[in-house]
């Protein structure tokens, strides 16, 4: 029985304005005479009566009282008074009604005030009316971020690298702030409760700064200020410093009232949460313990080198200072085929000078992978259950069977996740512990011998698949990889068929420049060929980062981590991480289904049968050229460009969807080719479920440039294409992927070792392009988030290059 | 591969028995080696003198060293993973090149219908130490790359097919000579992990440049 009061102004009954209070009648807003409430809340209105008496409500502007013809009204009865029936008094009593708060963000600070009134046939007049009570509507917009050049002009985000500028943008929708001068505060992170009991305003900078918002201003550039040109304090990164937190949570607060108090109903606050702070200022992610300088980071790392037997050789990183940490969660790395399990520093002395134990394992590699995860368990096993006796016992008690994350490399990485899936299927029972234990499984370029189930090979696959099943799962792509090349010839080197068969969150970042034994620190060669290669330095400098923030993010559920596993590389990634010539870095991510995402289409059901049905039931209005849906699969040998191939390059699934090798993935390919301007456009009003938006905070898909295509070759660089959002009533925003920074990259440049058939361009690279769904709305556009009717992709000449060949999938809500 | 063979059920309390009769018959396989060597000469020297070049790649052999192990241990080389008490503790020497390790399906080291179990990467020095269980003749074993597999999944019928094929390619087992010149006295270690170490030890000798692979295996056994 949810309806929205403004909205429903009608079936009133003039003779409820006459009624006479009687005091067994009584009205509640969620229990209280007074409420303060975000706007698009719901408000639980209770009312107690006689039962079987009809009930209305009433709202006003004004809290009265007034009297009318005698009787006593707590209202204004103003020109905004609203009377509706909202029903009848059951038999307990009580009548609850939920009212729904429309999500108008020019409603922060008002105050409306509420009544019922219930036909009462014993009373003189036949009727009663309650008390009043008042409800105040609260906006809670992001405000922290940082300005972009272009529409939507600012973006607001959780991480700021430290020595960032960082600002507060309002867009004038909140006409709240229009005309006003405010003092705007950047505060130590509280929780609702710490607001709540101390709304006192402390500026960390010193001095609060006083602004004023122009009146009438029409974009959110003019409601834009800068809160702090890199000065604010992020973690304290002194070596051996103690402070191993990845950012450090500010609050933002705008103080209308300007008296040095927050005032919820009228300041804005961003950050006012339990949990999620306004902004983070974030350390260097790559700057830690490492080999040649272990006290370099937040704590001293200590290492063992030891042996429980045959295959149980470890070398075990841990924080020098640990029996003061308390239990820890454990890293486990297991190494690829002819490389050493000492030859992971760069990831042992990095997270265990954050506070972790990693433990680098002897893996059994050279009969296959199987084996390799028979070693990944054993020596996970071996560990948890000899911590008393390892090291004289200095990890005893401080190792988290719980907080377990799987890292392998090449046939170790497909060890990983083939010991997963033992641990899914039950095959693997180990002691010490669980597959509930398992928080991330990481591949770094591996290799696929598993399949989908383990029914490849000859016989001995022993039905393991290479197969993540429900593991958050992360990725690491070496693209000059000339060992685990990539190259559409062989599935079983297929670089992301692992990540597609994950079903829980996955992310995968992609490194050009990188070759196979660039991503251990040992001897040995790369393996590593094409054009501009960026050595083991630059790498670990990129992976060091990542893999700190992969793992917080994962372990410790971390909110700025989170940042640096989709913004794009090219204006947000670990301070030390290099751009210099060559680095490129694309990554996805895709939220698991229990993060309550909704999927537009991800073109696997019914969509491949009929291209203009969406996965969501979404009708699909194809305007773009030469489009295709199917298995993300090159379907020959090579990346030759070739009509009668559509997904050249595109190496996610192999292609009858019955071999051993199969992901199941699907996406759609499509070009466009400069002679104008082309749209894809999802009509939701067709949907199954239509969603509404402003339960999300994303529009989240991924897209490619199709490798070694004419119209990718053509113009070599970054693409970009601009996605709008449509309401009901035809209002529009449109935003330029490229707004953010970055594109879709261009294939990575190469043909080499193998060659893999005839021309430039590497697999075809999918990156995931996340959009604020509130950055539609930006200077004026008037689109309505609860109303979104369509989902238009715009490509050519006016939306962003002017031509291209792309691959597109993943098209959905996600809700951070 | 007849007495390789071991129950994983073995009972504890008859190793020692099993150790000791595994020490005899080690002694006994020893000394048929050195007893046999003139005849295993004539009858393979003419057939090796006249023996075309090889077409597959073969091994040097350059050390063979009977084992036997106290604690049975899983041969994870092949589909079947057999436990395994007994067998040859080898060094190996041919291109440094086909030994290079990859992650893809790389050539499997058979030594007759056997897979080799390769301890260290044959980097640079182009020496692999290997152990291959069974209690087999080396006259017999043509030492040999096979097909790119991965050995965890070979059966026994497809290593015998891969031996063929090696045979009808020319692939030639060691002449008795070289035999007579690798071998070396049986050992018999408690288990084999014992047994790794004494392999690592030949990896030293022969391919020193592992180091990374030496210092990891002889990192010290936790007590």
């Amino acid at each position: 029985m949810t309806r929205t009061l403004l909205s429903a102004a009608t079936a009133v009954c003039a003779a409820f304005a006459l009624a006479l209070a009687v005091p067994a009648q009584s009205l509640a807003l969620d229990g209280q005479n007074s409420i303060k409430k975000t706007i698009g809340g719901t408000v639980a209105v209770t009312v107690t009566g006689q039962p079987g008496q009809p009930v209305a409500l009433m709202l006003d502007a004004t809290a009265g009282p007034t009297s009318v013809l005698g009787l006593n009204v707590p209202l204004g009865l103003t020109a905004a008074f609203v009377i509706t029936v909202i029903g009848v008094v059951p038999a307990s009593g009580t009548l609850t009604y939920d009212l729904a708060i429309p999500f108008r963000e020019a409603l922060h600070a008002q105050r409306l005030y509420l009544a019922a009134v219930l036909i009462d046939p014993a009373a003189p007049a036949g009727l009663v009316v309650t008390n009043g009570a008042d409800l105040t509507m609260v906006a809670r917009p992001q405000l922290a971020g940082r300005p972009l050049t272009t529409f939507p002009f600012f973006e607001h985000v959780a991480a700021i690298n430290r020595q960032s500028p960082v600002s507060l943008a309002i867009d004038p929708r909140y006409s709240y702030v229009a005309g006003k001068t405010a003092d705007l505060y950047v505060v130590a992170k509280k929780t609702t409760a710490q607001w709540i009991a101390t709304p006192a305003l402390v500026d960390v900078r010193g001095t609060p700064q006083t602004v004023t918002f122009p009146a009438g201003a029409t974009s959110i550039q003019q409601n834009t200020f800068l809160l702090d040109n890199g000065a604010l304090l992020g973690p304290n990164e002194s070596a051996g410093s103690g402070d191993a937190r990845i950012g450090v949570g500010y609050d933002v607060v705008v103080d209308f009232g300007r008296d040095g108090s927050f005032d919820d109903g009228v300041d804005l606050i961003d950050g006012y949460d339990d949990v999620e702070a306004g902004f983070y200022v974030v350390r260097d992610l790559a700057r830690g313990g490492t080999f040649t300088a272990p006290g370099q980071g937040p704590y001293a790392v200590s290492t063992l080198l030891y042996s429980g037997g045959s295959f149980l050789g470890q070398r075990t990183y841990y924080p020098t200072n640990i029996a003061s940490l308390g239990v820890l969660p454990l890293v486990v790395v297991s190494h690829g085929n002819g490389h050493d399990y000492q030859w992971y520093n760069h990831i042992g002395y990095h997270l265990a000078s954050y506070g972790y134990v990693v433990m680098s394992h002897q893996c059994d590699t050279m009969p296959g992978s199987h084996t390799a995860a028979l070693t990944t368990i054993s020596n996970t096993n071996y560990l948890l259950g000899n911590l008393a006796t390892i090291g004289g016992g200095v990890l005893l008690g401080r190792v988290d069977p719980n907080r377990i994350v799987w890292i392998g490399h090449s046939r170790g990485g497909d060890g990983v996740a083939r010991a997963y899936d033992l641990l899914f299927r039950s095959v693997a029972n180990p002691a010490n512990f669980s597959i509930n234990g398992i928080k991330l499984v990481s591949s770094m370029a591996p290799v696929d011998f598993g399949g989908w189930d383990g029914s490849s090979g000859s016989s001995g696959a022993a039905g393991n698949g290479s197969h993540p099943h429900d593991a958050n799962y992360h990725l690491w792509v070496a693209q000059a990889d000339s060992d685990v090349n990539g190259c559409a010839s062989i599935p079983e080197t297929f670089w992301y068929a692992l990540y597609e068969r994950a079903t829980r969150k996955r992310q995968s970042i992609s490194l050009y420049g990188v070759g196979h034994g660039d991503l251990h620190d040992g001897s040995g060669a790369p393996w590593a060929s094409g054009p501009a290669l960026i050595g083991k330095t630059a790498t670990h400098a990129i992976m060091r980062g990542y893999l700190l923030a992969l793992v917080s993010h994962h372990v410790g559920g971390d909110i700025p981590s989170r940042d640096f596993l989709w913004r794009q590389y090219e204006t947000f990634r670990p301070v030390g991480a290099p751009i210099t010539a060559g680095v490129a870095v694309n990554m996805t991510m895709r939220d698991d289904a229990q993060a309550g995402r909704y999927v537009i289409d991800d073109f696997q059901n019914q969509s491949t049968t009929s291209p203009n049905i969406a996965t969501s039931g979404a009708s699909v209005t194809v305007g773009v050229q030469s489009f295709v849906e199917g298995r993300a699969d090159d379907a020959n040998g090579d990346f030759s460009n070739n009509v009668n191939d559509p997904f050249n390059g595109f190496t996610f699934d192999e292609n009858t969807g019955t071999g051993s090798q199969r992901s199941n993935a699907f996406a759609s390919v499509f070009g466009f080719d400069g002679s104008g301007n082309f749209l894809m456009t999802w009509d939701l009003t067709t949907s199954f479920s239509r969603p509404n938006f402003r339960d999300y905070g994303f529009l989240s898909f991924r897209a490619a440039q199709a490798s070694r295509h004419p119209l990718t070759t053509a113009v070599l660089g970054d693409l970009t294409f601009s996605v709008a959002l449509e309401d009901e009533q035809g209002n529009q925003g449109t935003v330029n992927i490229g707004a953010y920074g970055g594109g879709l990259e261009e294939p990575y440049q190469r043909n080499t070792d193998p060659t893999c058939g005839t021309g430039l361009g590497w697999n075809s690279e999918f990156e995931t392009i996340r959009i604020r769904l509130t950055d539609f709305q930006n200077d004026g556009s008037g689109v309505d988030l609860s109303a979104i009717r369509k989902v238009v992709f715009k490509f050519g000449p006016a939306h962003g290059s002017a031509q291209g060949r792309i691959g597109l999938d993943e098209l959905e809500l996600t809700r951070k | 591969m007849t007495s390789s063979s071991m129950p994983s059920s073995t009972p504890a309390g008859r190793r020692p028995v099993l150790i000791a009769a595994a020490a005899c018959a080690v002694a006994v396989v020893a000394a048929v080696f050195v007893l046999s060597r003139p005849a295993a000469d004539a009858a393979t020297g003419p057939v090796a003198a006249a023996a075309p070049a090889p077409v597959v790649q073969q091994l040097e052999l350059l050390h063979a060293e009977p084992f036997r192990v106290g604690v049975a241990y899983q041969h994870r080389w092949r589909a079947d993973q057999p436990f395994v008490t007994s067998g040859w503790l080898l060094v190996l020497a041919g291109d440094p090149a086909l030994m290079v390790p990859r992650q893809v399906r790389e050539p499997v080291l058979q030594v007759g219908a056997m897979t080799a179990e390769r301890i260290n990467t044959g980097q640079p020095s182009g020496r692999l130490v290997v152990l291959v269980p069974g209690d087999f003749r080396l006259q017999d074993a043509p030492i040999f790359f096979g097909s790119p597999a991965l050995p965890e999944e070979l059966r026994q019928d497809q290593l015998d097919a891969e031996l063929a094929t090696a045979r009808l390619a020319g692939a030639l087992p060691p002449t008795a000579a070289a035999i007579a010149k690798a071998l070396q006295p049986a050992r018999t270690f408690a288990d084999d992990y014992a047994l790794r170490q004494r392999a690592i030890d030949l990896v030293e000798l022969h391919s020193p440049a592992e180091q990374d692979l030496i210092a990891g295996w002889r990192a010290p056994l936790v007590k």
